[in-house]
């Protein structure tokens, strides 16, 4: 799974579920303050990318988990380490 | 202090017969069925396989995507039907000062659609990868949760759940609320989505549905002899409460004035009504005292009436126990004839056909009357609807726990 592939099904999976335009979807974008998630939204986004990539992602590595740069990153990471 | 003077100033229904107040009405009075065979799960299994569902309900008309995804279709029904009554009563919401709006809604079942999906999922997955939104998603104050939000009603705010009474007394309780001064509006009714295939094979186990699976639209026959059992049903009811000032300052329409208000436990039985009856005859009685009317002045019954030997039996003695000589002298009809049992909406839609009622001087009929039972010998206004003048009705809802409850609605007089 390459990184723009990575990218492109997480904002698919943001714009779905939060109702939004792609296209207001950047990497600079946060999950906060742009994309406007509250904390229990940003725990519910949490499980769907653990459901789509079969994944666990424990409390500790939420904090990483601020803009979807931080995303993409952490699951490119966590990708190599599987394979 | 004084009660205060209460009023029903919107309705909005999400029915099997219609979405909208006008076309539940139009379908009530024409004594239009919404029962139909499921074909929405494997209903073959079961010795029912009918219900009265709401096939043309689109949710997105009325909620944004972002909130429809993540709530339940009984949650989709109360914020559909609360709108329209929101819309109908002409209220501009941002005018008002929120903590004075509260919201009490019936809801007997909760997110039992999701709950099902979850529980399947929690087996092929495990049960430690549930989705976050089990909670709020399937607990039933999610709908009076999710209408505080939607419409920023500050007020109290609760969901009431006693089975089939649950729209009934909630509002019920909507009317002490404001009658009390702890509120100027209330936004109540009921909602049920019980259709799933567990719930349904639930109530089927019971033995309490009709199995005139070959002819579904005329299942529901409340009264007649040839009745045997309920037809399950989904739905969601809406009215908006106000105080009675607070509308004729803002020269709101008035549908009706809420007379009265009781509710008791038969402390019997949780699924058999009390065959002596002396417990729901007691509630409309006592609703009949609350409204401060006499007996002969009640012109209109909107029965429970679900088509079970027990219910109707029981529910048409109670009536000849309290009305005595004046028993034939007042028109009786059932609702679940045309829509089934619609559980916690079933209170919700009943009051807003009794304001309909008010409003139009027509009694609609109970539908697939064709034979009398000797023991229901009473007027049910069998399959045509009637005009007549219609100034005080009752509306009784008896549920599951024994809990019985009535309400009394008024022609406004100022």
């Amino acid at each position: 799974m390459d990184r723009t592939e990575i990218q492109e099904k997480v904002i698919d999976i943001i714009s779905e579920h939060r109702d939004m335009d792609r296209k207001n979807i950047t990497m600079e974008s946060s999950l906060r303050d742009d994309i406007g998630m509250d904390s229990f939204e940003a725990m519910e986004f949490i499980f769907y990318l653990e459901e789509t990539y079969n994944i666990k992602i424990p409390d500790s590595d939420l904090g990483k988990l601020r803009v979807i740069k931080d995303i993409v990153d952490y699951l490119e990471i966590r990708f190599k380490e599987k394979v | 202090m004084n009660k205060r003077r209460v009023v029903v100033t919107g309705l909005g229904a999400v029915s099997s017969i219609g979405i909208g107040k006008d076309e539940f009405w139009k379908a009530s009075v024409e004594g239009r069925s919404g029962v139909k065979e499921i074909d929405f799960f494997d209903a073959s299994i079961f010795s029912s396989k009918i219900a009265s569902y709401v096939s043309n309900f689109e949710p997105l008309d009325f909620i944004e995507k972002s909130v429809a995804k993540r709530t339940d279709r009984f949650v989709h029904l109360g914020l559909a039907a609360t709108r329209l009554a929101i819309e109908d009563s002409g209220l501009k919401m941002d005018s008002l000062d929120k903590s004075r709006v509260g919201t009490i809604i019936g809801s007997g079942l909760g997110g039992v659609l999701f709950h099902e999906e979850q529980i399947l999922a929690g087996y092929e997955k495990g049960v430690h990868r549930l989705n976050p939104h089990c909670v709020p998603r399937i607990s039933p104050n999610a709908v009076s949760g999710q209408i505080a939000i939607m419409f920023n009603a500050q007020g109290p705010n609760m969901v009431i759940s006693t089975a089939c009474s649950s729209g009934n007394i909630a509002i019920g309780e909507a009317f002490r609320k404001i009658q009390y001064g702890e509120a100027d509006i209330c936004l109540t009714g009921g909602v049920e989505a019980p259709l799933t295939q567990f719930t349904f094979g639930a109530y089927d186990a019971m033995r309490v549905l009709s199995k005139r699976n070959h002819a579904p639209k005329e299942a529901s026959r409340p009264f007649d002899k040839d009745r045997d059992g309920f037809v399950l049903g989904e739905g969601g009811g809406a009215l908006i409460l106000e105080e009675l000032e607070f509308a004729l300052k803002r020269g709101a329409k008035i549908y009706a004035e809420l007379g009265g208000y009781s509710l008791n436990s038969g402390a019997y039985n949780m699924v058999i009504p009390k065959p002596e009856a002396d417990d729901i005859a007691k509630v409309m009685l006592d609703s009949i005292r609350d409204a401060s009317l006499e007996i002969g002045d009640i012109d209109y019954i909107n029965a429970h009436g679900t088509s079970t030997l027990q219910n109707d039996r029981a529910e048409s003695k109670a009536i000849k126990d309290i009305f005595k000589d004046k028993a034939l002298d007042v028109n009786i009809s059932s609702t679940k004839s045309m829509i089934g049992h619609t559980i916690a909406a079933s209170g919700a839609f009943e009051t807003i056909i009794c304001c309909l009622a008010i409003e139009n001087n027509i009694i609609p009929p109970t539908i697939n009357y064709t034979t009398q039972d000797p023991e229901c010998d009473l007027n049910y206004t069998p399959n045509i609807a009637v005009k007549k003048t219609v100034n005080n009705c009752i509306t009784n809802s008896f549920g599951f726990g024994s809990s019985n409850s009535c309400l009394i609605l008024k022609r406004f007089i100022i």
